[in-house]
């Protein structure tokens, strides 16, 4: 008897726990093995597009890396300089402010449209429902560069349109705070009809009756949008909330079309300085630790959010 | 029979067959090869010298993928780390080879070039430079020199003929006067600078023309050095004394500017100048302002301190062929063949790209009178300009950061929300941070 067959004899003899359940699930995988195998393509892709790079992202967080070569340990270096980021540390700040400032106005709106839109008085559901959704089709890079145009301080549409009214010029582009207005406009735009089809996915599922019951009980259209419809829609502004929030950091095309981070970085969001940094300048490995803390900060900041709503509920 | 005689044969016969060699190999090189640049390069080489380069190597087959000039050293940085996809031969601006030669994965030139490359003008040489090799070839440059236009010089009750011009504005000092004498007699406002959104290239301009940069030569940054905060002062004169409009560079206000005709109750107010490099002569010709033809001189950018160089440079192209290449043979023979003396003049008379090759500025095309530009013979201003052009340290390996970090300086300044020796300091922090030099 060699060495080997007395080993897995004594596996088979005395089964470890652990064992007897991998065993288990190795069997269950081989007699499954055919409906794995059709579902596999998504893994096989999952694992080399997904998995992969996460992995390969959190080795090169800790080393110094151009794209060629070897890549150089540094340990926590990165994380360190980080700190010292003004710009890092900024793009975060700029990503509330422009959360605060678009968000509720967007959720508020797709909600009240979407009302509006569900009502049985409305004809041409179809066709309105098309023409909000149509920007969020639309390709940002294109749009953002006719917004570009329409913003522009001396001749765009817009301040020629006030300019006559006799309201004045407004620099959108040029300053900080105006800027950063600008691109709440065009992200209001570019995903009011996403959040308003999906706000009419919602109040297509709650029954009229409620809001007729109430109606009988003498509440008015205000009352029965803000106690009746509000409430039951709760789980989708949420869902709404937690994608913008998601949204808001990772703002690329938006801002990269309309004001490449600009002016006095006012405008840039952490995924535009984390592709800066591993794009423009190839350093892969500090942009590798920037997307870490940045994941880390999404993934607070909705645990937070859902905390919220949950204790809300209870 | 002397031994004189018969050496003299020897000789003769052993440099005909190195010839008869020579023309041999030429036309046995042999392969395809991808060449990426963009579509208005290409234009201009099938129109002007491509069918020559087939006739002298038939065996070569040329085939080109367009990037914009930014994307070519982009997608050639992701195929060099991708390790595949790079073409045999990429033309891309200049300013962006250094951070490619840094990054490796271009082959070595320097053998291919040889004693030639002393032809070429240095300060755009030593951008495919690194450890004594030669990585790229620079193609085209842009001396930088000063448009101005003669209708408005005239209106102002200047002088208008480019040599007076010249003088006038000899210095920035001078400049401002003249720009006032112009803004006080037209209203009209004596270039385009914008401020929310400046590209800060006039303060590089003026920096290069002092041989000045953004870090020395043994790569401590000077960001914030005081001839570096008074050049931005000196463009904040400008802006103070509201000599300047305020149109974007390449924006539908700005080429309106350059287009307007008419000097009064104009809907975009004319500019009486424009500094800019040379490559903007055919620009402005063919598609920005054709309606504004024999209204233009041309001068040589003024000095910053009197009896300063006259000169700088923005812009420019090289070529470089990446190591991935198997047929870096065929790639030579191709840059060189476009790259010659003979085929930058004949690119440059078709489509005003400047060439990068000294030798070329004796050609007689150089002294012909341009209509646009009234007849002045505009060449000779661009050729003095790239003869004096002095070597900066501005387009290095970190341009790209050094440049957009630099830019935000610029219009936190011309915005007022900082001194410009506040504005540098910040943006040499940052700097120093992104890229690690002190």
């Amino acid at each position: 008897m060699t060495q080997l067959d007395s080993t897995i004899n004594k596996i088979e003899l005395y089964p470890d726990k652990n064992q007897s359940r991998m065993k288990n699930i190795l069997g269950q995988l081989f007699k499954h093995r055919h409906p794995y195998l059709f579902i596999s393509p998504f893994f096989i892709f999952f694992a080399i597009f997904g998995l992969y790079p996460v992995v390969f992202s959190f080795y090169l967080s800790f080393h110094r890396w151009n794209g060629v070569g070897e890549a150089r340990f540094i340990g926590l270096d990165n994380f360190e300089r980080m700190l010292k980021d003004k710009i890092f540390i900024q793009s975060f700040e700029n990503s509330v402010i422009i959360f605060a400032l678009y968000v509720p106005l967007m959720i508020f709106l797709a909600l009240f449209i979407a009302v509006l839109l569900n009502s049985p008085k409305v004809r041409g559901f179809r066709i309105f429902r098309t023409i909000i959704f149509m920007p969020f089709i639309t390709n940002m890079i294109a749009a953002g560069f006719a917004f570009q145009i329409m913003f522009n301080t001396n001749y765009g549409l817009i301040n020629v349109t006030l300019d006559n009214l006799g309201l004045g010029k407004v620099g959108w582009l040029d300053t900080p705070e105006t800027a950063r207005i600008s691109l709440a406009i065009v992200i209001v735009w570019a995903w009011l009809g996403y959040n308003t089809v999906l706000m009419l996915a919602g109040l297509q599922t709650i029954s009229s009756d409620l809001s007729e019951a109430a109606r009988v009980d003498g509440a008015n259209h205000y009352q029965v949008f803000f106690y009746i419809t509000i409430p039951l829609m709760r789980p989708i502004i949420l869902f709404a909330i937690v994608m913008s929030t998601m949204g808001t950091f990772g703002l690329f095309a938006e801002v990269d079309a309309l004001t490449g981070g600009g002016p006095s970085n006012a405008t840039i969001t952490p995924l535009i300085k984390i592709y800066g940094n591993a794009f423009s300048q190839f350093q892969f490995g500090y942009a590798s630790a920037m997307s870490y803390v940045y994941f880390l900060v999404i993934f607070g900041l909705t645990m937070i959010q859902l905390r919220l709503f949950r204790s809300e509920e209870n | 029979m002397s031994r004189r005689f018969l050496s003299v044969l020897v000789l003769t016969l052993l440099a005909m067959s190195f010839t008869i060699i020579g023309t041999a190999q030429e036309s046995e090189i042999a392969g395809s090869i991808v060449v990426w640049m963009q579509q208005a390069n290409q234009d201009q080489i099938e129109a002007t010298v491509l069918d020559d380069f087939y006739a002298a190597y038939p065996n070569i087959e040329v085939s080109f993928t367009n990037y914009s000039p930014q994307e070519v050293a982009q997608q050639l940085a992701i195929s060099i780390q991708g390790g595949a996809g790079a073409p045999d031969v990429a033309l891309m601006q200049s300013d962006q080879l250094p951070r490619i030669v840094e990054l490796g994965g271009l082959a070595d030139i320097t053998d291919f070039i040889g004693d030639d490359a002393t032809d070429f003008v240095p300060s755009a040489l030593r951008l495919g430079e690194l450890d004594g090799r030669l990585y790229g070839v620079p193609w085209d440059i842009g001396p930088v020199v000063l448009y101005y236009r003669r209708d408005i010089f005239e209106a102002a009750g200047l002088p208008s003929d480019p040599e007076t011009v010249g003088d006038l504005v000899a210095t920035w000092d001078q400049y401002f006067e003249v720009c006032q004498t112009i803004n006080d007699a037209t209203a009209l406002p004596c270039f385009a600078n914008n401020r929310a959104q400046s590209l800060g290239d006039l303060w590089i301009n003026l920096l290069v023309a002092q041989g000045l940069g953004w870090y020395s030569d043994d790569d401590t940054l000077t960001i914030d050095s005081p001839e570096n905060i008074a050049a931005l002062e000196l463009v904040g004169t400008f802006w103070d004394a509201e000599l300047v409009s305020d149109d974007l560079e390449w924006t539908d206000g700005w080429y309106a500017s350059l287009n307007e005709v008419a000097l009064q109750d104009a809907t975009v107010p004319a500019v009486a100048t424009l500094p800019i490099a040379a490559w903007m002569g055919g620009f402005l010709k063919n598609w920005v302002a054709p309606d504004t033809a024999g209204l233009w001189g041309v001068v040589p950018f003024p000095a910053v301190v009197e009896g300063g160089v006259r000169s700088a440079n923005m812009g420019g192209s090289s070529y470089a062929i990446p190591a991935q290449s198997d047929n870096q043979e065929a790639a030579w023979a191709f840059i060189e063949f476009v790259n010659s003396a003979e085929s930058q003049l004949a690119i440059f008379e078709y489509g005003d790209i400047f060439p990068a090759r000294i030798s070329t500025y004796a050609d007689p095309l150089f002294s012909e009178a341009d209509p646009y530009f009234a007849d002045q013979p505009v060449r000779e201003v661009y050729a003095e300009a790239a003869l004096n052009m002095p070597v900066s340290n501005v387009n290095g390996p970190f341009y790209v950061i050094m440049k957009s970090t630099t830019e935000t300086a610029i219009q936190n300044y011309a915005t007022g929300r900082m001194t410009a020796a506040e504005a540098l300091a910040e943006a040499r922090e940052t700097i120093s941070l992104e890229t690690g030099l002190e």
